[in-house]
């Protein structure tokens, strides 16, 4: 049987997808998984999910632009993973496509995401946090250079 | 700047950020009026889970506004085409926001102006 050990479970939270462990222990053994792997687990989720143009925030978007450039691509941009007592509560900073309905899109998100971690890590996901960050318009210029209208 | 009221599903919050409500907001009502997104400028207001929207544009920028030298001799008859539409385009824009968001819009107000005052771009 395998099962969660909450007695070997980290009591404190992670404010990002750093490695604190998410131990798993059965009679012969434990599996950990590190809160960065599901972090990724997550970000591949994600790439299936119609309407996300991307993840994260601003900056973390343009040090994603720099890590394409050096051919590493980060997986778990603009996700925050937290595990607490054998639970994990995932954090989405997310780009929407226009015009898709946001609230279906984060749905979507929420979703892919459980069914991610709960099929392929095994532990329990009760809540995943959706932030629309930003939305991505098709015919948005690289840069407005129009001043807005007062 | 007005927060965005976020919706607790049971399995966590979905929170929309100003930025993408106000993007998005643009991109909606720029549709109805027939112009591009970064000729219309939004705010955002309200509290107690609703939103109130301004959208502003330029006079000229409407199609068929004309330019600025037009804009005056014109501006009876576009005056007249818009408000025998506005109601029309505030409802639609009310209805597609809510539906495209799920946050609940309690008005719309559209305000035209004649001039653009040019601000200092801020970072954020």
């Amino acid at each position: 049987m395998t099962g969660i050990s909450p007695s070997t479970f980290p009591t404190s939270s992670t404010g990002g997808p750093e490695d604190t462990p998410a131990p798993v222990s059965d009679a012969r053994g434990t599996t950990v998984i590190n809160t960065s792997v599901i972090a990724k687990l997550v970000g591949l989720a994600l790439r299936d999910v119609p309407g996300v143009h991307a993840l994260g925030g601003t900056a973390a978007r343009a040090l994603g632009a720099i890590r394409e450039a050096l051919t590493t691509t980060d997986r778990s941009q603009g996700v925050s993973v937290q595990v607490d007592e054998g639970q994990v509560t995932v954090d989405l900073s997310i780009v929407a496509e226009y015009p898709v309905p946001l609230q279906q899109l984060a749905d979507d998100a929420r979703k892919a995401v459980i069914l991610a971690i709960e099929t392929l890590a095994g532990l329990q996901v009760p809540a995943v946090n959706v932030t629309i960050n930003d939305v991505h318009l098709p015919e948005e210029p690289a840069e407005a250079d129009e001043a807005p209208v007062q | 700047m007005t927060s965005v009221p976020s919706i607790d599903t049971g399995r966590g919050l979905t929170q929309v950020s100003s930025r993408a409500m106000t993007l998005l907001v643009s991109a909606v009502a720029a549709e109805a009026l027939g112009v591009s997104p970064s000729q219309v400028s939004v705010d955002l207001a309200g509290d107690d889970g609703a939103l109130d929207l301004t959208v502003r544009l330029l006079l000229a920028d409407l199609p068929g506004g004309g330019d600025d030298t037009e804009a005056g001799t014109d501006s009876d008859s576009d005056s007249d085409d818009l408000q025998a539409g506005a109601d029309e385009t505030r409802q639609h824009i009310r209805d597609t926001v809510s539906e495209l968001t799920g946050v609940r819009i309690t008005d719309v107000t559209i305000r035209l102006t004649k001039t653009r005052l040019r601000l200092p771009l801020l970072g954020g």
